[in-house]
């Protein structure tokens, strides 16, 4: 009788730690993190292009994330894509002639932002806007322009 | 009676204000007319180098900087090319002496890059064998403070070329280019990353960066992807 409830008891508590990794998993994955409590300034952005941003993507300096996107929407008048980004403010406030670029990691993975820290005298704080920004590359547009090219030589 | 005299104040200033607003509204863009206006005069004077490059191209070189000079912020697209090694944190980092020579270094690079600049963009416009070339009008203006124009070479190949200009208005609030992407290369960036290499290369000594620096390098990258739609 005993027995049977313990091993009851550990196959409960087993499951409930099953439940606690996989939402870690899901966690990690999803690069949702808990660390809200990390203070961050809004920047904005407009690209010709953002293919497949997604909010929560990293924003990156030299390959270390330094904030994430927090939405990505339209601009009703240019139809250019509007991009909000959180970045932490221990990061510090970047130079206003920085460039926003749209890479992928690995050849098809996710999107990010990667900034290019420029050489102004001003600074972009809270609402700032990055107005130099470079699109994303489209793999299919870049396979055409090869394909047309090589069709044109020969 | 103190009223009276705001109103007529208030009035006045009212009646300088309406006919600019009104006028911005109906017309197109100031950065638009600038680089449509810009296009024009260039156009006007490669076919007018026909004539005279032969004898004098120092001329055509000249007559270019001119008109580029009057429409293009040179110094902060230079300081922006130079990226964080002219940016207010490594300003702040230095000396009173450093800051000064870092002056010195900044205005040596804006001259420099500016020469530079201006000679590669010469040289790719006397291949440029007089086909159209159009200035789209913006879809409505991106913010106050900056503004894209595209522009379309139609060449040899079945699709133009796209040219985009960024526009940002500079301390006097006039609109100045301040950076310029080709076929969607940010050519400002590929500058600030050739500066960067090279100040690696020369162990971060910026004086040896700006004496070996040529804008060839980057033309050369554009080019190739240019070569590449071909």
């Amino acid at each position: 009788m005993v027995t049977t409830r313990t091993v009851e008891v550990s196959v409960g508590l087993f499951m409930v730690a099953a439940a606690l990794a996989l939402t870690a998993l899901a966690f990690r994955v999803s690069g949702l993190s808990l660390d809200g409590a990390r203070p961050t300034y809004r920047l904005h952005a407009k690209f010709d292009n953002v293919a497949d941003l997604h909010p929560r993507a990293k924003v990156s300096i030299s390959g270390v994330v330094v904030g994430r996107v927090a939405s990505v929407g339209l601009d009703p008048i240019s139809f250019r894509a509007t991009v909000d980004m959180d970045i932490y403010k221990d990061v510090g406030y970047f130079p206003e002639d920085s460039i926003a670029v749209i890479q992928t990691t690995g050849l098809l993975g996710d999107k990010f932002i990667s900034i290019s820290l420029g050489g102004a005298e001003e600074e972009l704080h809270n609402g700032g806007e990055i107005d130099d920004t470079q699109s994303a590359l489209v793999l299919e547009d870049l396979i055409g322009k090869v394909v047309s090219s090589l069709g044109s030589k020969n | 009676m103190r009223k009276q005299w705001y109103s007529v104040v208030l009035y006045f200033i009212l009646a300088a204000c309406v006919p600019s607003v009104s006028g911005a509204a109906q017309g197109d863009s100031e950065p638009y007319l600038i680089v449509k206006d810009t296009t024009a005069q260039i156009l006007a004077e490669i076919k007018a180098a026909e004539s005279y490059f032969d004898e004098d191209p120092d001329r055509f070189y000249r007559n270019i900087d001119t008109i580029l000079s009057k429409v293009t912020d040179f110094y902060s697209f230079s300081r922006s090319v130079m990226g964080f090694y002219a940016s207010k944190r490594s300003m702040d980092a230095l000396d009173a002496a450093g800051k000064k020579k870092l002056e010195q270094q900044i205005n040596r690079f804006v001259d420099k890059f500016h020469a530079g600049l201006v000679q590669t963009y010469a040289q790719g416009l006397l291949n440029f064998s007089g086909q159209r070339i159009e200035v789209l009008r913006p879809r409505g203006a991106d913010s106050s403070k900056s503004e894209v124009i595209t522009q379309q070479i139609y060449g040899d190949a079945a699709q133009p070329y796209v040219v985009q200009f960024k526009l940002r208005r500079d301390r006097d609030g006039a609109w100045k280019v301040r950076n310029v992407t080709i076929e969607s290369i940010n050519l400002g960036k590929i500058f600030r990353e050739q500066f960067a290499s090279e100040a690696r290369k020369y162990d971060g000594d910026l004086d040896q960066v700006i004496d070996n620096w040529s804008s060839q390098t980057a033309a050369r990258e554009v080019e190739g992807v240019r070569d590449g739609q071909e």
